[in-house]
């Protein structure tokens, strides 16, 4: 009976201590293990706010198989640096802003967290975010992306983001002199 | 890297490059007017992404813009001013004798050309994208009073109505409507519930229903009698009830009360011209 009932309150003990724990585990689709603060998880992603919500965390490591490890890696590396930060004025009024709004110029840190990914690297993260609902990542990674575009040539773009060019010499020609008609720069 | 190999190598996959739509739609969002219009160029389906009007509602909500037009300057250029830095972002050359007029709905601008010119197209532009496309000309009325942009919110559709008069036909009332989008464009010619002067200043359109302030317009009215008759709101055309009217090829006012009030006018002005 003894022995029972001291397996008992150890199970209860553990129980409380998984309720209690301040971390959550994430697997990538390769396999590798990340712990993240539960906080910053909750606040910053939709997605991982509602699976803790909803008790489909598992403590072996939450299955993410949409998410490679380098990008779970900057997804996790962001939430402790965002948890870190202190949020500023316009991260406070970004929340209850409605979607008409102009876009939130991203903090200092966030600019310097994407600059220095590469080009793989950030279109990863920025699908990650959208995956996980983190609509701060994902703002601050589309504005990387918008900026990126900026002076570039078609052909350049392209490059960049592997796409066929799909027109033919004549629909491009077409396009182009409708450009001509249309605008001029300064 | 895997999952860049991945994207890579599926050659059936859709031309969106390593980007999905959704994303790429949110990215692009974000790019300013100005550069917006060049990545037309890049492939299809960015153009088409960036075509679509409801892009161009989410791209005028967050890029706030001012439209405006140089008319009677022998520039007959259109401007589109960035509302944050207040800079010229965009200038786009018109056909010449663009009117002051403008309308515009749900991210979309017409410009209605010179009001007396039967061969003159009036416009529709993106600002978001830059694209303007011409109105064809159709069978234009010797006098366009104005050219009113809407929205049906129903089906999605836009529309552009054309109120004018035809001055050698004792300046007939004339409208006519032409839906925009795919397909061809074709100004469809709706017979008149009344016969109105109106002026392009004194036209609201809201939910798909055009609001114009309007005077009657009646030989008799130059007498004492037709002097009361001052300038009025006159609920003339919901855009939703031109899509359910044309199946039936009449053209109505926005409900039936209004109808009932039109020819309950119309019938007291008849009387009064008996008298």
């Amino acid at each position: 009976m003894e022995v029972d009932k001291g397996k008992g309150e150890a199970e209860e003990t553990r129980k409380v201590a998984e309720a209690d724990r301040d971390t959550v585990t994430l697997k990538s689709s390769d396999g590798k293990l990340f712990e993240v603060s539960k906080e910053a998880a909750a606040r910053l992603s939709t997605v991982l706010a509602g699976m803790i919500a909803g008790g489909s965390i598992d403590d072996n490591g939450t299955d993410l198989k949409q998410i490679g490890s380098e990008a779970l890696e900057n997804v996790v590396d962001y939430c402790n640096k965002h948890a870190n930060s202190i949020p500023s004025a316009a991260l406070i009024s970004s929340s209850i802003s409605f979607n008409t709004a102009p876009f939130k110029e991203p903090e200092e840190w966030e600019r310097k967290f994407v600059d220095r990914l590469s080009h793989d690297a950030l279109f990863d993260l920025v699908e990650a975010a959208n995956f996980l609902g983190m609509e701060r990542l994902l703002d601050v990674t589309c504005h990387k992306i918008s900026e990126m575009m900026k002076g570039k040539s078609p052909d350049q773009i392209r490059e960049v983001f592997n796409i066929k060019n799909d027109y033919t010499k004549e629909e491009l020609e077409e396009i182009r002199q409708e450009l001509a008609w249309a605008f001029y720069d300064d | 890297m895997a999952s860049a190999l991945l994207r890579g190598a599926d050659p059936l996959a859709t031309n969106d490059g390593v980007l999905p739509t959704d994303v790429l739609r949110e990215i692009l969002l974000r790019v300013p007017a100005k550069e917006l219009c060049r990545l037309r160029l890049v492939c299809r389906s960015w153009r088409s992404l960036t075509s679509d009007p409801r892009f161009a509602t989410a791209h005028s909500a967050r890029h706030p813009m001012f439209v405006g037009v140089l008319p009677d300057t022998g520039l007959d250029e259109i401007h589109l001013v960035d509302l944050h830095s207040g800079s010229v972002v965009k200038r786009i050359r018109g056909p010449k004798g663009l009117c002051s007029h403008l309308s515009t709905q749900a991210g979309l601008v017409c410009v209605s050309a010179e009001p007396i010119d039967r061969a003159a197209q009036d416009l529709v532009l993106n600002p978001a994208t830059g694209a303007v496309s011409a109105l064809p000309v159709g069978d234009r009325p010797s006098m366009v009073l104005a050219c009113v942009l809407g929205h049906v919110p129903s089906t999605g559709e836009y529309k552009v109505v054309r109120v004018g008069n035809q001055v050698e036909e004792r300046m007939k009332t004339v409208f006519q409507v032409v839906a925009l989008g795919g397909g061809e464009q074709r100004w469809r010619t709706k017979p008149s519930p009344v016969d109105i002067i109106t002026d392009s200043r004194f036209i609201a359109v809201v939910s798909g229903v055009a609001y114009f302030m309007a005077t009657y317009d009646d030989d008799e009215h130059d007498d004492d009698s037709g002097s009361d008759m001052g300038p009025e709101l006159v609920l003339l055309s919901g855009f939703s009830n031109i899509v359910a009217d044309e199946e039936r090829g009449g053209w109505s006012g926005v409900d039936g009360g209004e109808e009932e009030d039109m020819e309950e006018r119309e019938r007291r002005r008849r009387e009064k011209r008996e008298i």
